[in-house]
């Protein structure tokens, strides 16, 4: 019998631990992904993940339904937790920017990379354009501020905050897309 | 207010992904409040992400999940112990300070009466020789009473006795009191002796001569000598120390008639 999300958000709010069972079991791999684009090794992505259901538990009983679905809740927790671990290990953050802003080949490693099964997916993320995925980039994935993106780039910071914006809406796409069913999708590309 | 600005400075985005800070998320509440439509933005970006997540789920390492469940019973057990009540192990602290105190104070108070007795000692020791040297002192003054009140008794004679020879200066002294039947005898005058020799002094009854006493050689001293009743003359001679048996009548030195 699978338990309703209201059950669930009432679960949590008691700080009852069967919330934290039901919602690593539905949630948990999808967090980790988010999780393991932004801190990239396994034994790291596992402290964060195990750090972030903690916090997830303890916060329980402040989640506020009208702030957000849960799940939207628990990925800033998640991502928040893993951008705070990136900051605490010196990733040198400045010379991925370098390398992410010039390079225009594959063999480069982005984030924000589609999985190679969605052949689909890929192209329409790949006909994205770059700067739209760049910004994506350092700002989701990253945790730069936008004030960060326009120092490092030279970019004005309106451009930055405008290629969010159309980043963000050409992301909405894709998965507006995505609710069309599989074959005819397959069949039109 | 101004959607077309709010939409410009790009924060409805930030917040949709979870980028800005408390005061930013008043701001663009105040908008979403003030626009009800921009709310179907924010859900629209919202699932994007969500989805977004989703298709690239990675399934975590196994003992993910017990090692997350297992944290969490620890974490509970630690805040249970903590608000329990402490009051056995607190009830020991107090225990233990008391008995600490407790048995500090006792050997304190152990110093402080062996300091204590100590000083009673001293105490009644100094006090045992001031009365020893009270009774001393009363003894004396008694004696001196006796003396002053012998020499001023009515009955009591004073005799000179004095050298044979008119131009000699030797004397002596005799306090004679027959109704008491007290002498005394003062060497006021008389020459020091060796210390071999002693002044002994004799009462004359029926032309005998009768030892009354060896006599100290102090002539500040009022010395008690044999009170003879009969006596008619009573003479001093120089005798060997110790005295002797009968005078040495050529060393007859003072004598006087009673």
């Amino acid at each position: 019998m699978k338990t309703r999300p209201d059950q669930i958000i009432k679960l949590l709010a008691q700080k009852d631990k069967r919330a934290i069972s039901i919602l690593y079991d539905q949630y948990g791999p999808a967090l980790y992904g988010i999780i393991l684009k932004i801190v990239k090794k396994e034994a790291i992505a596992q402290d964060v993940l195990q750090d972030s259901f903690i916090k997830i538990w303890k916060n329980g009983p402040m989640y506020n339904s009208q702030k957000g679905t849960l799940f939207t809740w628990m990925l800033n927790i998640a991502r928040n937790t893993a951008i705070d671990k990136t900051r605490s290990k010196h990733y040198r953050v400045n010379d991925f920017i370098e390398e992410v802003s010039h390079e225009h080949g594959n063999s480069l490693e982005w984030s924000f990379a589609p999985k190679p099964e969605h052949i689909g997916l890929k192209k329409i993320i790949n006909n994205l354009d770059e700067k739209y995925r760049l910004i994506i980039e350092l700002i989701y994935f990253r945790g730069l501020s936008q004030q960060e993106v326009h120092e490092q780039l030279n970019i004005p910071l309106g451009t930055v905050k405008s290629r969010l914006r159309i980043g963000l809406r050409e992301l909405r796409k894709v998965f507006d897309i995505q609710n069309i069913p599989l074959i005819v999708f397959i069949f039109f590309s | 207010m101004n959607k077309e600005w709010f939409l410009n400075t790009g924060l409805l985005e930030q917040y949709a992904l979870g980028l800005t800070n408390e005061e930013e998320n008043q701001e663009v509440e105040k908008y979403l409040n003030a626009f009800p439509e921009l709310n179907k933005e924010v859900d629209a970006i919202q699932k994007a992400v969500e989805q977004y997540a989703l298709q690239h789920a990675v399934p975590p390492p196994k003992n993910t999940k017990s090692n997350i469940l297992s944290e969490i019973d620890s974490i509970e057990n630690k805040a249970r112990i903590k608000t329990a009540p402490n009051r056995r192990s607190s009830g020991r602290w107090w225990l233990a300070a008391a008995a600490i105190l407790g048995f500090a104070t006792t050997i304190a108070l152990f110093f402080l009466y062996a300091q204590k007795q100590a000083q009673y000692q001293n105490l009644a020791s100094e006090f045992e020789s001031f009365r020893t040297d009270c009774e001393i002192e009363k003894q004396r003054f008694e004696s001196d009473e006796k003396l002053f009140a012998f020499l001023k008794d009515p009955n009591t004679k004073k005799i000179y006795l004095g050298g044979l020879d008119p131009k000699s200066t030797h004397q002596a002294i005799a306090y004679w009191n027959p109704s008491t039947q007290k002498a005394i005898v003062n060497l006021s005058n008389l020459p020091t002796l060796p210390d071999d020799q002693q002044y002994q002094i004799w009462g004359d009854i029926d032309h005998v001569m009768v030892n009354a006493g060896i006599l100290v050689d102090d002539q500040s001293q009022l010395q008690e000598i044999k009170f003879l009743e009969k006596a008619e003359t009573l003479n001093i001679t120089i005798e060997p120390k110790g005295g002797s048996e009968a005078p040495t009548v050529a060393n007859l030195i003072v004598a006087g008639k009673v």
